[in-house]
């Protein structure tokens, strides 16, 4: 265990659930906006997030932790895709942007699941935080090989 | 700066190997207990010159295992201390011959 | 007269202690600021003057002394890929902190040990040295 990078490891894994919460906190606050006459509507984002590390498969990774190299750690990259959903139609007559059957055009966001990416997200943080102190509490326990003096 | 400690043992015709100037030319004992003792010594010396090459690295900060240097400073601390006692005892048992009615 | 290993060692670990010192207060500068309007975060540009002392290592074992010499500590603004000033992130910083925290530490375990080897050498071996626990209630002995 490098430990120099334990902790940028730790970093990256929250860096990417904060920017998990604020996708679903961005989803959710542009919820109810209506799509414009000219077709211009609100697509919720979602954030993707891959291994910096491509084609390797596992079982090469093993074999090279296993002959005392370092492993190189794959630590994840975050990138932020729109989701195409169809525009939640609601029967409004009277409302000044409705269409021509009288149905407005909000946003397709699903509340229920940015709730549930938020509050995932918020445990993954709070694991990363665990793990980091972990490393902490590790490597100053390391430093009292031959007494704690 | 030389090891006040190592300086004393020279008269029991052990080459000196300082532990900071590793460099100094040295003459062959001849005899097997002599040999025993120069060997520890080099030996002793490794290690502290290995755990100040780690301390260095530890400064600079290319270090990737935190616990292998903290053992190994155990380890040069012991033998250390072990060398130490042994030049005590030789001495005392130096100057117990001394010491003695012809 | 060449320098001893033992001089090069303190000195780089002493410098390695002021860096660490100094990173502290940067990162503690950077957190207290994280919601102050157009602040820039600071960083210790202090591991780029380390690559020669770092060859220097590798392949002699120790460092030179004459690169000790030239290194100093400042601290210069951070910036994002594109150039632009970078803004504080929380969670960077006190990754950051908990890294320093574990150097210091290990810097001055490590000095403490070096120097309590010279001075087992200083006092012949023979001499018990006391020193106090972090409470100060109970002695212990050193050698």
């Amino acid at each position: 265990m490098d430990y120099n990078q334990v902790f940028a490891i730790s970093a990256a894994g929250m860096a990417l659930e904060r920017t998990r919460v604020e996708v679903a906190a961005l989803n959710l606050a542009n919820a109810n906006t209506i799509q414009t006459p000219n077709g211009a509507n609100y697509q919720p984002l979602q954030v993707v997030a891959r291994s910096s590390q491509q084609g390797m498969p596992f079982d090469a990774l093993v074999a090279q932790g296993l002959q005392g190299s370092a492993l190189p750690a794959s630590l994840p990259v975050a990138s932020l895709e729109p989701v195409n959903v169809q525009p939640r139609m609601v029967y409004e007559p009277g409302h000044p942007l409705a269409n021509e059957r009288g149905f407005v055009a909000y946003a397709g966001v699903d509340t229920a699941t940015q709730m549930v990416t938020m509050m995932s997200a918020t445990r993954a943080y709070e694991a990363n935080v665990a793990a980091m102190n972990t490393a902490r509490t590790l490597a100053l326990k390391a430093l009292d090989i031959g007494g704690a003096n | 700066m030389t090891l006040d400690a190592i300086a004393n043992i020279a008269n029991l015709a052990a080459p000196e190997a300082s532990g900071v100037t590793p460099a100094v030319a040295v003459q062959a004992p001849s005899t097997a207990f002599g040999q025993l003792v120069s060997q520890g010594l080099q030996q002793v010396n490794q290690q502290l010159m290995t755990g100040q090459t780690d301390l260095q690295q530890l400064a600079v900060g290319d270090v990737q295992n935190l616990h292998h240097i903290m053992i190994r400073m155990e380890e040069s601390r012991l033998s250390f201390a072990l060398m130490m006692q042994v030049r005590n005892r030789l001495l005392e048992a130096y100057q117990d011959v001394l010491k003695m009615q012809v | 007269m060449p320098v001893e290993i033992e001089v090069i060692t303190t000195t780089v670990m002493a410098l390695a202690l002021d860096a660490a010192s100094l990173r502290h207060q940067a990162i503690a500068t950077n957190i207290a600021n994280a919601n102050t309007l157009g602040y820039v975060p600071k960083r210790l540009n202090f591991d780029a003057q380390l690559s020669e002392a770092r060859r220097a290592l590798q392949m002699q074992g120790s460092i030179d002394p004459q690169t000790l010499a030239f290194m100093r500590l400042e601290l210069e603004p951070v910036l994002q890929a594109n150039g632009q000033p970078a803004t504080v992130q929380l969670d960077t910083e006190m990754a950051d902190m908990a890294q320093n925290t574990v150097q210091y530490q290990a810097l001055i375990k490590g000095l403490s040990r070096h120097m309590a080897l010279l001075s087992a050498a200083v006092n012949d071996g023979k001499k018990i040295i006391k020193i106090r626990n972090y409470d100060g209630l109970q002695p212990s002995f050193c050698y």
